[in-house]
């Protein structure tokens, strides 16, 4: 594939960001090196700040699963697989972890989905799978997004005030972000949540064999 | 199907248009090639139409990077229009390899056509950092404001 390895001394000093992060955030993420080669060491750090500073606020707007779930979708129409599916699978270990119970948006799926549906495809089925009591508002959400991505067209009717903003500043962060991040991320990426739950050994074994339950 | 079947041109003084369909394989990846060597010149824009194009192997994939390498050198206006994630991945891997400011994919004919006739717009990913950016600020100012109005 056209997938390249970032140079030897871009990987090093990777490595050591990776180690950074994943003593504060728990996790890891597989294109650091492709970011430190196309942007610098600052450059990379200023992207990945202000990235983590809309997660933050976007968590702190929507909730744990509801924000991971979003940032996921901005990245998916992008068909970013470790970005889209690192969120999302970050939303479905906060949500089973809260409820003890799966939603039925299941990222191997999704995965499965990335590799053959269309855009509309792919949005049939996450509407036919949030279909809960407490989806509404994501599930609106991730429609509105897709419609500025597929057709540039926005109905700019915010359900809470700063809608608007919140969609804009995510498509545009990840938008920059999937450039390095696809290019980054190999033929097979590995699935890593996005959130501080990879940490959770207990927790992503629990919900591993739930969703081999449920498959 | 035959490649002359998956491919499909249009060529205007102002514009290069290429339409493939089916699986992007290397002969099609080829095919596509041949046609911006022959047909895309240095007062033509070119519009990719990818939208039929339901996959892509290696060597399509391979071949898609060498082709967009063309248009790249050439410092030609450019647009791909997909609607299948796993083929705007590839066309973000062919931006991201060859450093592009002035290709970008969308989704339907209207966006693509709006790319085109924009010619001062900035790079994407460049854009869209500075947008981020501003767009951050303002989307923690409608916070700030949500949060200081009186309920």
């Amino acid at each position: 594939m056209i997938t390249r390895v970032p140079p030897l001394r871009y990987r090093f000093v990777a490595g050591i960001f990776n180690a950074m992060s994943w003593v504060a955030n728990g996790y890891t993420a597989p294109f650091t090196s492709e970011l430190i080669r196309s942007y610098g060491v600052r450059g990379m750090a200023e992207r990945t700040t202000a990235i983590v500073e809309l997660a933050a606020l976007v968590e702190a707007e929507l909730g744990e699963r509801d924000g991971h779930m979003l940032l996921g979708f901005a990245s998916l129409w992008n068909g970013c697989a470790v970005c889209a599916l690192g969120h999302i699978y970050a939303g479905n270990l906060a949500h089973f972890r809260d409820q003890g119970a799966l939603l039925p948006l299941d990222e191997r799926e999704l995965s499965r989905r990335m590799r053959h549906d269309s855009d509309a495809e792919l949005l049939e089925y996450v509407e036919r799978s949030l279909t809960g009591p407490n989806d509404a508002r994501l599930l609106g959400l991730i429609r509105r997004l897709f419609a500025i991505k597929r057709e540039g067209k926005d109905d700019h009717v915010d359900e809470q005030p700063g809608d608007s903003e919140m969609l804009a500043a995510v498509i545009s962060a990840y938008d920059w972000m999937n450039l390095c991040t696809i290019y980054g991320e190999g033929d097979d990426p590995p699935l890593i949540a996005f959130s501080s739950l990879n940490r959770s050994y207990r927790l992503r074994s629990r919900y591993a064999r739930a969703r081999a339950a449920g498959r | 199907m035959a490649v002359t079947q998956r491919l499909s041109v249009e060529t205007t003084d102002a514009r290069l248009t290429i339409s493939a369909r089916g699986v992007l394989d290397g002969e099609l990846a080829e095919a596509l090639h041949e046609r911006l060597v022959r047909d895309l010149t240095a007062s033509r824009d070119l519009l990719v139409d990818l939208r039929e194009i339901t996959d892509y192997d290696d060597a399509g994939a391979k071949g898609l990077l060498r082709s967009h390498e063309l248009v790249a050198a050439k410092s030609r206006r450019s647009v791909y229009i997909v609607e299948r994630p796993r083929v705007r991945a590839l066309i973000f891997k062919a931006i991201h390899g060859t450093q592009d400011e002035q290709t970008r994919p969308t989704s339907t004919p209207e966006m693509a056509e709006a790319w085109l006739r924009e010619p001062s717009a900035p790079a994407f990913a460049d854009a869209s950092l500075d947008r981020a950016r501003s767009l951050l600020t303002r989307f923690r100012a409608k916070l700030a404001a949500r949060e200081d109005a009186p309920r």
